[in-house]
């Protein structure tokens, strides 16, 4: 954009929000050029400064993002929304220039239902602080993923996120109830109140995961739950991972349901867990946490920890599992959390028990495999469960990458395509909970079929001219075209 | 040139780090990723490997911290940040890049010998009680502060009301400086040390066997901060925040209280006694001691309180976000129906009564106010 177009933007979205609230100076557009997606991370470690904004704007009333999607749309201006800039795939990167819509000024909790236990909130609060507003009501949202400090309930939701508790209380999709969107021409569009009914399909789904493609997420209504009257934690360790993989299919099958079945592959038993927790234990480890009333948690423990005698598993007691909750975070630190020089990717992905170890094995085999001679370390935990399958969250690690920024993109962005092209042989999906962005966008048509033609006219009938987060979640970039 | 360089290991681990970014006073204010605290270590980066000059809105943006360390208490690692973006700014003044607005109060403190304005008093006049001024050979020295010699004349009276009544013999120094920390702070470290340098050497004639102070960031420059700046003399006194002293004075029987002081109060935490000098619990065991005194926490509070927004210069270079920072707290405080937030700290003290507005009902206390509304 040039000189003179980019002062005329400012201006007219100055005149929108005040001019306090509208930035594009070179360090503003710096710090809004990265997610965690680490392609980006290397390339600035390689001396080369990204695609930036050109302008980012802070409204904090749904009436002024309004205005400006109805000017951006009309001069075909990309739109970013933005919440905490967490993305790992890179879904928040201004890759055609354009507006970043930061929403952290819509940060307020409208209301509290203590009946009905449900929250309507702005979509740019801050997870901690939303958390903390609840608590405050002896409410959780139980929403607890390891980027809660720095993301945004937007953010949750555009992406499908996941968190610790996710297998009693679910995904972000599961707690939400309803949405308010503003459309690209401007429109706002309320979701049915409710999340069960028989009264159509289902929009408040449809823009859950969009990641900021079809509109922008400003306030979500919530399903939370009361504080636990106890929340505990047990450790436990196998002799293999087979053995624990069989019990966490048992005690999902029995449907009780755990707060927690968070169980580490051999590998990364010894190399995490030992990093954060200081356990020096061989097999594979596992965590297996209850909450709520004291008496129901009681009665699943018994039940769980049955399970697991059976198959093999070494009680270790409750302080290693307790330790485990009071340091989850702690793993996302640096330098615990895995970060440059090292390359690294998380392909997580989902699919039904009667693959998941299969899936397991191959993608292990073919990465350590190919990439042997990186010295590829590749490790896994499970961490995610549902009453039909369980989620992999597994890591490539290659410790000395190549120093040449393209024959580096180019072996991670191989060894992606690797990865997931596996998890999509054994009926797994693209990804379970970090999303799309411009990362996986290039196999959206392959996962989704024909479907992705349905996708792709909603798409162009919600947003015609392309302006919302251009060049992610797979969608033809029309900005890009025209520049 | 660049200080900022010797940060690399810092910036480098926090340039793409979200972690702490929930508990940053100025970012949870602003919403600008630039402020929060992975902005600050990505233009550090950025600078220290040449990729975007120290200059205009990038120099600018390394003033708009508060230096409360917030990130640094929160970070599991306690990776030094805020101590990254004070390089960055010595490396702005030594390139002459720092606002023109850091340049005007630099140039105050080193006039006027005060971060604020003098209005033509001295350090030592103007006060309602009386203090003993250059007293030769007393053993504890009053430290006042910028603050409290020139911008809080009730907090300088409340401590002197109760240290006349202990007959504990003081002094004020005839030739106090400031601590120098607003400069070093601001980016000027030589100015700083210069001011450290004259203090040491005031005391030292002084006889001083222990430095006491109502203003944390003079107790933390002297016990912490003038040794990083290069300052190696051993000080051979003992050095103690008022709350402290009192507290000791109170043990040894030399300082009795005499009446109930009825009153609801949240005590805000100033960072550097908090997180800086690690003292929590002496202030708030000294407020239980009023008899009469219901205390009640703030959400953010001991080593993880947030900042009143008067610290680290940001006053200077974004005062509209500074006030808000001490909005929230008066706010907070008036929401938990309490009726004076009591601080340890002078300055925090002067910063949030500019914000209060005359419907606020909250008090704004120097904590030596309180005591001495017991004595």
């Amino acid at each position: 954009m040039s000189g003179k177009r980019s002062k005329e933007l400012t201006k007219v979205l100055s005149d929108i929000v005040g001019p306090q609230f509208v930035r594009s100076d070179d360090a503003d557009k710096l710090a809004y050029s990265f997610d965690l997606y680490w392609v980006r991370h290397l390339w600035l470690d390689r001396g080369h400064l990204p695609p930036n904004p050109d302008v980012i704007v802070w409204p904090e009333s749904v009436e002024e993002i309004q205005q400006i999607l109805k000017f951006a749309n009309e001069e075909c201006i990309p739109v970013i929304p933005y919440g905490g800039g967490t993305a790992s795939q890179g879904a928040t990167l201004p890759i055609s220039g354009g507006i970043i819509l930061d929403l952290k000024r819509l940060n307020k909790v409208t209301e509290i239902d203590l009946k009905s236990y449900t929250v309507n909130s702005q979509t740019g609060i801050n997870g901690f602080d939303l958390e903390s507003a609840l608590n405050k009501h002896g409410l959780t949202l139980a929403h607890y993923p390891a980027s809660q400090r720095g993301a945004t309930l937007g953010g949750y939701l555009a992406a499908r996120g996941s968190g610790t508790l996710s297998t009693k209380y679910g995904k972000a999709e599961e707690m939400v109830m309803s949405l308010e969107i503003v459309l690209p021409q401007g429109k706002i569009l309320k979701t049915l109140p409710v999340p069960h009914h028989a009264s159509g399909p289902d929009l408040t789904q449809l823009f859950v995961g969009s990641e900021g493609t079809l509109g922008v997420i400003t306030e979500a209504k919530m399903r939370v739950d009361p504080l636990p009257e106890i929340r505990r934690f047990h450790s436990f360790l196998f002799r293999d991972l087979h053995s624990a993989m069989e019990a966490g299919r048992k005690i999902m099958l029995s449907r009780i349901k755990p707060c927690v079945i968070r169980l580490y592959d051999e590998i990364s038993s010894t190399r995490v867990v030992e990093s954060v927790l200081g356990l020096k234990v061989k097999g594979a480890y596992m965590i297996l946490g209850f909450d709520g009333p004291r008496k129901l948690v009681e009665a699943e423990e018994s039940i769980g920890f049955q399970i697991v005698k059976e198959l093999g598993g070494e009680d270790l007691g409750s302080k290693a599992g307790e330790r485990w909750w009071e340091h989850r975070y702690d793993f996302y630190f640096p330098p615990h959390m895995f970060a440059l020089p090292w390359m690294h990717g998380t392909p997580d992905t989902v699919t039904t028990f009667d693959k998941i170890e299969d899936l397991y094995q191959e993608k292990h085999d073919v990465l350590t495999e190919k990439y042997a001679s990186w010295d590829l370390i590749h490790h896994a935990h499970f961490s995610h469960w549902f009453p039909w399958g369980v989620m992999m969250y597994d890591r490539f690690v290659i410790e000395d990458p190549p120093q040449d920024p393209e024959e580096a993109q180019a072996l991670h962005d191989q060894i992606w395509d690797d990865a997931v092209r596996i998890s999509l042989k054994y009926n797994g999906v693209l990804n379970e909970h970090h999303g799309i962005g411009i990362k996986l966008g290039y196999l959206m048509p392959e996962q989704y079929g024909d479907g992705f033609e349905a996708l792709l006219a909603i798409k162009d009938a919600l947003d015609p001219n392309g302006i919302m987060n251009p060049g992610k979640l797979g969608f033809p970039n029309k900005i890009m075209k025209k520049e | 040139m660049s200080h900022l360089v010797e940060y690399l290991k810092v910036t480098r681990r926090c340039r793409f780090c979200p972690m702490c970014r929930h508990a940053c006073t100025i970012g949870s204010i602003t919403c600008n990723e630039l402020n929060m605290p992975r902005g600050k270590g990505l233009l550090g980066y950025a600078v220290t490997e040449e990729l975007i000059p120290l200059e205009g809105s990038t120099a600018k943006a390394f003033y708009e911290c508060c230096q409360c360390g917030l990130c640094e208490e929160w970070c599991v690692t306690h990776y030094n940040l805020p101590g990254a973006i004070l390089a960055a700014r010595a490396d702005c003044v030594e390139k002459g890049s720092e606002p023109k607005v850091v340049k005007e109060i630099a140039q105050r403190v080193l006039n006027n010998n005060s971060l604020y304005e003098t209005k033509g008093q001295s350090r030592t006049g103007q006060f309602s009680e009386s203090a003993p001024v250059g007293l030769e050979m007393a053993s504890v020295v009053l430290f006042l502060g910028c603050g409290a010699a020139f911008a809080d004349h009730a907090s300088a009276d409340a401590v002197f009301k109760a240290l006349n009544k202990s007959e504990v013999g003081y002094t004020l120094l005839e030739d106090e400086k400031c601590c120098g920390a607003p400069l070093y702070n601001l980016g000027y470290r030589s100015e700083a040390l210069t001011l450290a340098k004259a203090n040491f050497e005031n005391l030292r004639k002084a006889g001083c066997k222990v430095l006491v102070s109502p203003c944390p960031e003079c107790v933390k420059s002297f016990k912490i901060d003038y040794a990083q700046w290069g300052l190696q003399e051993s000080k051979g006194f003992e050095i103690l925040h008022i709350s402290e002293f009192i507290l000791k004075l109170m043990a040894k029987g030399s300082l009795k209280l005499d009446k109930p002081v009825d009153m609801t109060i949240a005590y805000h935490d100033n960072c550097h006694m908090s997180r800086g000098l690690g003292i929590c619990d002496e202030p708030r065991d000294l407020l239980d001691r009023i008899h009469g005194i219901k205390r009640v926490e703030l959400e953010w509070t001991q080593e993880h309180s947030h900042c009143c927004g008067a610290g680290g210069g940001v006053q200077f270079v974004s005062p509209d976000t500074a006030k808000i920072a001490s909005r929230k707290i008066l706010e907070e405080a008036q929401s938990l129906g309490v009726e004076a937030i009591v601080t340890a700290s002078v300055n925090c003290k002067h910063h949030m009564l500019s914000a209060k507005t005359p419907e606020d009902t909250v008090e704004v206390l120097h904590i030596m106010e309180v005591f001495a509304r017991a004595m």
